[in-house]
């Protein structure tokens, strides 16, 4: 299997730059959001010190990693495999001698990569700049907040390809995508943090795996957790994980037993 | 010689729900759905030996994509086995994935939009061929297939048939003993097709490949296959050998006579005794007509006929396949005896 992560991960990086046009959008795509979202908190920091226990440059800075991570993370993983099932393509995919989630995440990884570079390292620069974004200091946070990013970015692809291979069983899942994607943006602390919420929302949210994606990599980041407290709930991040992972692959053995191509 | 395909009773029913017709119809589907269940293959048996290449026929809707899915290994069948290369498609999957290469001519297994050589080297990869091996390989193939101008253009620029050409390349690349081809000539004009069916030629002759090959052009099947599978409402109606089927059908013949002057299919009738199996009307001037030649012969025919009528021209055809073919799709002739 690693002698096939490389090629795989090369075909996933030059598929999504194979046209100039795609990450040109894209990359202009966040700025809007992310500068909006800064003159939202802006306007709401304006008459207080802090909101929920966070400055205004806490604030600013969340919202800024979190789109930086979305930024990243979001390479349409559930729509590009529902398109594939519903055009019968996956057929292809599945008469290949391999596990097709596994050719399906280093393809994904390929995507995630070259999002990377060529969206997320000029965002960085301009959150840096416009918005002023703080870093941590020392390399333990950063080695910490790496840890979880990387259990954020297997999460995601795991909501990602449940979500596409529900396709397997739906036939049409672009509405579902859409949902789920919402649903996650919320709960994930992305469009706004958790302890954003009234009280019994947040700790109900606080409960929920979906946390470990912008929640809990952005507390790390931003030092707000006691250090004595981020190895655990990062296990507890790993655990969910492989449930999640778990879940993906009882779902596509499911959804190949019940297949049926479409078309000729 | 040894046995590389092995299929009995295969059998796929697939669950379709009855859609009903408007807009309520459509709105009251979504609460309530009434199912109907479809033999897409039906007890399918046969066994193709090591080096041999079947056509395997039959109009749109017949269950021959069904069928290469399932031995393929994508498609699970409701009942009923296959062996090929002695594993079980569906069971073995990713060990049975080595030993086949696939083309279905409506899909493409290239990367849409980078370069064709990209998804070769993947291939290699996936397959785990040498590099050296892979190498001369891809050398071969570029010249069996001339592809030299191809290798370094996205899918998307490539025509039908340069795409057809390269995809016969990404399937060839782990050189797989057993080859399905699901309409490789399909949209492809003449020169291209005279291309593919070289390439296959060559792979069956020189390479020894045991191949499946579907199609709706007969003229693939009869320049390529010896033996031909034709399948209707997803069973097989006829197995066995080109020239036999063109023997048992052969007594047939096929006339058409243009006259100076109009004249009526009733009139030949008459005039021929009933001995016609069948004639049609093409033009006032022109008739067409099939007999058997055990009832009429060919020269009695053409001498009763231009004795008793104004006869302008006469074309005796003899039986072709796919005049053989088109008439078991249309249920006119019967092939079970």
């Amino acid at each position: 299997m690693s002698s096939l992560a490389w090629p795989l991960v090369k075909i996933g990086a030059l598929e999504s730059i194979a046209f100039r046009l795609r990450p040109i959008m894209a990359l202009s795509a966040y700025p809007v959001t992310i500068f909006a979202n800064y003159c939202l908190y802006m306007a709401v920091f304006s008459h207080r010190e802090t909101v929920a226990g966070y400055t205004v440059g806490e604030a600013v800075t969340y919202i800024g990693i979190a789109w930086l991570m979305r930024s990243t993370f979001k390479t349409n993983t559930d729509r590009h495999i529902g398109y594939r099932v519903r055009s019968g393509d996956i057929a292809l995919d599945l008469m290949r001698p391999i596990y097709y989630p596994a050719l399906v995440f280093w393809q994904n990884l390929g995507r995630t990569l070259s999002r990377l570079l060529i969206i997320s390292v000029p965002l960085i620069v301009f959150s840096k700049l416009a918005m002023n974004i703080t870093t941590p200091r020392d390399l333990k946070t950063w080695a910490f907040f790496a840890a979880s990013v990387a259990i954020a970015h297997l999460m995601v692809f795991s909501i990602d390809f449940m979500v596409g291979v529900s396709a397997f069983f739906v036939e049409f899942n672009v509405e579902f995508a859409w949902t789920i994607d919402l649903t996650v943006r919320l709960m994930a602390g992305l469009v706004i943090p958790i302890d954003f919420f009234p009280k019994a929302f947040a700790s109900v949210l606080l409960h929920s795996p979906l946390k470990y994606i912008y929640f809990l990599p952005i507390q790390i980041y931003l030092g707000r957790i006691p250090a004595e407290e981020i190895a655990p709930a990062l296990f507890s991040g790993f655990l969910w994980l492989m449930g999640m992972l778990l879940a993906a692959h009882i779902l596509f053995k499911a959804g190949t037993r019940r297949l049926t191509i479409q078309g000729g | 010689m040894t046995e590389s395909i092995h299929v009995e009773n295969l059998t796929k029913v697939y669950r379709n729900f009855a859609r009903r017709e408007g807009l309520f119809g459509a709105i009251a589907d979504l609460f309530k759905r009434e199912y109907i269940l479809t033999k897409a293959v039906d007890s399918v048996s046969f066994s193709i030996a090591e080096g041999e290449i079947v056509g395997y026929i039959g109009a749109n809707g017949a269950g021959k994509s069904t069928t290469i899915k399932m031995l393929t290994g994508i498609l699970r069948p409701t009942s009923g086995g296959a062996v090929i290369n002695g594993l079980v498609p569906w069971e073995q999957r990713k060990k049975h994935a080595r030993n086949i290469g696939v083309i279905f001519g409506q899909r493409t297994q290239l990367y849409w939009d980078i370069a064709v050589i990209e998804t070769f080297n993947l291939l290699r990869r996936v397959y785990r061929v040498e590099k050296s091996v892979y190498d001369r390989r891809l050398e071969e193939l570029t010249t069996l297939l001339d592809l030299s101008s191809l290798l370094t253009k996205p899918t998307r620029k490539l025509s039908l048939g340069q795409r057809m050409r390269c995809d016969f390349a990404a399937s060839m690349i782990h050189d797989p003993p057993v080859l399905f081809f699901d309409e490789p000539t399909i949209g492809l004009d003449v020169s291209a097709k005279f291309r593919v069916r070289d390439a296959i030629r060559h792979l069956a002759s020189d390479r020894g490949k045991t191949i499946l090959l579907t199609t709706h052009d007969i003229a693939d099947v009869e320049d390529l296959c010896e033996r031909i599978i034709i399948v209707d409402g997803g069973r097989i109606i006829f197995d066995g050998l080109i020239r036999d089927i063109k023997d048992r059908m052969g007594r047939t013949r096929r006339a058409t006579i243009d006259f100076h002057g109009e004249v009526s299919t009733d009139e030949i009738s008459r005039l021929l005794d009933g001995r016609l199996l069948e004639s049609e009307q093409i033009t006032p001037e022109q008739v067409e007509i099939r007999f058997d030649i055990q009832s009429i012969k060919p020269s009695d025919l053409v001498r009763t006929l231009l004795a008793e009528l104004p006869v302008k021209d006469i074309v005796l055809k003899g039986p072709d396949l796919s005049d053989i073919v088109r008439r078991i799709y249309e249920g006119k002739e019967r092939l079970d005896e």
